[in-house]
């Protein structure tokens, strides 16, 4: 990454306090901007934000991840940002991947890198996840008509054009499927890069159940039939 | 008469009845016109259950029970139609303003980048 560019990391937040704190210590030094969406937690994590050097919106009630990427993704924007990265706030990411994707969007002229971490590493991931996140990919290649080996993946980064193509109006976790259509209806480049996720107990246990997988699926279907 | 009939046609009457107070309910008067219409409809045919069968015969169905099967699957497929849109556009309504609300209160990082 450049100094000269201005990139801009959202992260969405939700009663992540513990791992917040981590996460911004290790985006401490690198060249971009960060902006925490705190979609109404009730840990007071978000209050640790500010002093690590990062923005911090708050929404007053909790619309859901899907949400706050979208009011992170349009503040970056408004900003200037020449970049836009996504990153969570769990702690499963690394922040080294984010100079990889970055790199990515000018060496291969794409508009959106998009992380997988079946094309990297994903150590300690369950198989019931693994599976289901598999599944995934294959719902996401029969509606979508994306190939990509990883549909979930909250890491990514966009150009501003990208980013600017970008309107996730599905607030909870099928704005990851809803992000996707939207690569392809933008007909804009992608390219996918390897990542690394690190599970972790705490991650596990406070992240989406594989079964929440149906009522996502339930919700892109009525989305699609409506 | 039978024990359904006993049941049924009071109730649809009185959820006729319950149509016409537009004011309690809420109901502009095309719309209380539809809901009268209905259950004095519904009221009828629970009546005379064999105009549900001649109507049935007229556009090809056996049976008047088939009818209504019919037109209740197809009335609750636009309703939860309807019902689902309204939900949406309210869902993107509330996160429009919950999101202007909070991008007009940021707080900018103690050390300005």
């Amino acid at each position: 990454m450049k100094t000269s560019d201005n990139v801009w990391v959202v992260i969405p937040s939700y009663n992540e306090r513990e791992a917040l704190v981590h996460v911004l210590a290790t985006l401490a030094g690198l060249p971009v901007s960060t902006v925490v969406v705190d979609d109404g937690s009730t840990d007071g994590g978000a209050n640790l934000a500010g002093a690590s050097g990062s923005w911090i919106i708050r929404h007053a009630i909790n619309l859901g991840q899907g949400a706050a990427l979208q009011t992170g993704i349009q503040f970056a924007l408004s900003k200037g940002a020449d970049v836009v990265v996504t990153f969570d706030s769990d702690g499963q990411h690394d922040a080294g991947d984010i100079s990889r994707l970055v790199a990515a969007l000018a060496e291969n002229n794409a508009e959106f890198a998009l992380g997988s971490r079946f094309l990297g590493d994903a150590p300690g991931i369950p198989f019931t996840r693994r599976v289901v996140l598999q599944a995934g990919v294959m719902f996401t290649r029969l509606f979508s008509g994306i190939r990509v080996t990883d549909t979930h993946n909250g890491i990514r980064a966009m150009t501003r054009k990208g980013a600017q193509s970008v309107n996730l109006t599905l607030n909870r976790m099928e704005h990851a499927s809803e992000f996707l259509d939207q690569v392809v209806s933008s007909q804009l480049p992608y390219v996918e890069v390897p990542v690394s996720i690190r599970y972790s107990p705490a991650s596990l246990e406070k992240g989406q159940k594989s079964t929440a997988a149906f009522r996502i699926a339930a919700t892109l279907m009525a989305e699609r039939l409506r | 008469m039978t024990t359904f009939q006993l049941l049924a046609i009071p109730t649809c009457i009185m959820f006729a009845l319950i149509a016409t107070r537009r004011r309690r309910n809420l109901l502009t008067r095309r719309q209380s016109l539809v809901w009268v219409f209905v259950w004095l409809t519904a009221a009828i045919v629970v009546t005379l259950p064999n105009i549900a069968s001649a109507i049935a015969h007229v556009v090809g169905i056996g049976r008047g029970a088939d009818l209504i099967l019919y037109v209740m699957c197809f009335a609750s497929i636009l309703f939860v139609r309807y019902f689902y849109h309204k939900q949406r556009r309210l869902e993107i309504a509330l996160t429009a303003l919950v999101r202007t609300s909070a991008v007009a209160t940021a707080i900018a990082p103690a050390r300005d980048p």
